[in-house]
């Protein structure tokens, strides 16, 4: 019942026009073709659209799990001036909505020239509250005997995290990767805001901006072939994944 | 819990640490170097922490602390983005306050939110409920991945599914809607003042509501089998476990999922920016697509600044009265908890 829609749309997505605007709706259409697919292709980069969404959503990962963990890791094992505060001051960050440092943000980046560029979208993500937290909790849970054991053999605190903690919390960071990946794959009010030119936006926006432009009922097949083309495909991999967006659940909710 | 803390206030309180003083004590008989190597350790802490917490609190300052503060600056302004910035005291707080629009558009948002709310937590967690219980592990994750499927195509893909679906001329809903003898209206649900905010609401729970049911499985899993073995014993049916057990102890899980469901309903743009564009007659309107206009499409930046502070102001008094009234909430639910039941268990 729940994905009967997604049928829906899949089907549709390879009938011709006339027969999608059919009513009784066809949910098992006679005439399949792949017309759509060439016609969404040709009127939007979507190919240039789901590879900024892969470059973004890479950068945000990988940025956001290094900066996280770095961070983690002086907050759960550095002793240091003012670390209780500072922890604190940072958690209020989740306190703070996308619609409220938006504007600011906007700002920032047309000072720095980098309004409709990828990196407008991605570098206000690097830094994620949730995921400096969700990592803490992880690191203080890990016993200290090997840090110990490390440090008597001269290691310091640079070589303690990336051979022994950083390896440690891959459960955490998996699961940290796979939801951060999640959700900022999807986002759409940022990238709406900051991205401008087609060849620059990210599959959300894109796919947008190919329904206002194309518009009306006719399109319903082009703008269906285009969900399916890209979206579609990377919904399935994130499903294998669900495990891991379990587990990051769980982690997350039971702090 | 406690403990992290009470290390992180001493860590905070005196960098040098009383824990160490053993370990000195140890390495050597003379107080003067031992206090030499601390100090100079102590710094090395300090600016070994720094470096490693440096580059979160750079992003912090420049991309979440420092624009709260600069929206709070904005609000007090008439700036236009590209003219000069005159101070313009509380008028813009003043004009939202007293206007119309500004009243239907936290209508608007708090009614999304609260059926939001209502809808995935009522539903996900008798689902929950169910899942859990399921023996076959294959069953449970083909239960949990069709719920989850739209979740992952995300709310811009749904959003743009379902303005087809429910289209008046050839969506299948209203076609089967009518079959169905119900009546709608003849512009269709999304012209429909009455209906539109409904619709929107659906799309947002079938969207989004595997995610919140997996953060209920995950609750209702750390839920210890012993209670539900010795409450069957005790006589309790299903219904009765279900009030007696499930609910008082997946109360951190409910309010977790409460709280989250708050502050993402409070800034749902996307739906309504996709499938109505506020319309009609402002009755979709949310606050996060006002402040997108007011900034971005009218360049009234210390009208959207001050819209903002006001959506920041109601989402913090939410989640600290949900935190307050959660918790008393969470410990007279645990009070609640048949006693002979958890006698029973730790006697076990």
């Amino acid at each position: 019942m729940g994905l009967m829609p997604i049928y829906w749309m899949v089907v549709t997505a390879f009938e011709t026009p006339n027969e999608a605007l059919n009513t009784p709706p066809d949910w098992f259409p006679t005439h399949w073709t792949l017309t759509n697919f060439r016609l969404a292709l040709n009127a939007e980069p979507l190919l240039r659209m789901l590879a900024n969404s892969l470059e973004v959503t890479g950068i945000i990962v990988i940025g956001s799990l290094l900066v996280g963990s770095l961070a983690a890791y002086a907050f759960a094992r550095v002793r240091f001036r003012g670390s209780g505060i500072l922890f604190g001051v940072l958690l209020g960050g989740i306190m703070v909505p996308a619609q409220v440092a938006v504007v600011p943000v906007f700002v920032v980046m047309r000072e720095l020239h980098l309004l409709n560029q990828l990196a407008s979208v991605y570098l206000p993500a690097l830094i994620n509250v949730v995921v400096i937290f969700l990592l803490r909790q992880y690191i203080v849970s890990i016993p200290r005997d090997l840090d110990e054991a490390a440090t008597i053999d001269g290691a310091g605190h640079f070589t303690i995290w990336w051979r022994i903690i950083f390896p440690l919390t891959r459960p955490a960071l998996m699961a940290a990767a796979i939801f951060v990946g999640t959700v900022y794959w999807n986002d759409f009010f940022w990238p709406s805001v900051f991205l401008s030119s087609p060849s620059r936006m990210t599959v959300p926006v894109g796919l947008v901006t190919l329904q206002s432009e194309t518009g009306g009922g006719e399109s319903v097949t082009v703008i269906f072939a285009a969900i399916v083309m890209v979206v579609l495909p990377i919904a399935a991999l994130l499903l294998t994944c669900q495990r891991y967006l379990v587990r990051g659940i769980a982690i997350a909710g039971s702090h | 819990m406690t403990t992290q803390k009470d290390l992180l206030s001493t860590a905070s309180g005196d960098g040098l640490g009383s824990t160490r003083l053993p370990v000195l004590a140890l390495s050597g008989g003379r107080p003067d170097e031992g206090k030499h190597r601390k100090l100079s350790k102590g710094v090395r802490e300090t600016l070994v922490g720094y470096a490693f917490a440096g580059p979160a609190m750079i992003l912090f300052l420049v991309f979440l602390g420092g624009p709260l503060l600069a929206a709070l600056v904005f609000s007090f302004t008439d700036w236009q983005l590209l003219g000069p910035v005159h101070f313009a005291g509380l008028s813009n707080f003043r004009a939202l306050l007293t206007s119309n629009e500004t009243l239907q558009i936290f209508a608007n948002t708090f009614y999304f939110t609260f059926g939001s709310i209502v809808l995935h937590i009522v539903p996900g967690l008798l689902l929950a409920a169910f899942v859990v219980k399921l023996r076959s592990r294959v069953v449970k994750y083909i239960v949990q991945t069709l719920y989850v499927a739209p979740f992952l195509i995300g709310y811009a893909s749904s959003s743009l599914l379902w303005l087809y679906m429910l289209n008046a001329s050839f969506g299948p809903v209203p076609y089967y809607l009518h079959k169905l003898g119900i009546l709608l209206p003849f512009a269709g649900i999304l012209n429909s003042p009455t209906w539109a905010m409904p619709a929107i609401l659906g799309v947002d729970i079938w969207t989004t509501f595997g995610f919140l049911f997996l953060v209920l499985v995950a609750g209702l899993q750390q839920i210890p089998q012993d209670l539900y073995e010795a409450a069957s014993i005790d006589g309790a049916g299903a219904v009765r476990q279900f009030f007696s057990v499930t609910i008082p102890l997946a109360a951190p899980t409910l309010f977790y999922a409460s709280v989250i469901n708050f502050v993402l309903g409070f800034q749902i743009f996307a739906p309504m920016y996709i499938m109505t564009d506020g319309g009609p007659l402002g009755r979709t309107e949310s606050v996060v697509q006002y402040i997108y206009q007011e900034a971005f499409q009218s360049f009234q930046i210390g009208a959207a600044s001050a819209m903002a502070v006001i959506s920041f102001v109601v989402i913090a008094a939410v989640t600290v009265l949900q935190f307050t009234l959660g918790g008393r909430w969470m410990r007279s639910a645990a009070g609640a908890l048949p006693a002979k039941a958890v006698r029973k268990v730790r006697a076990a």
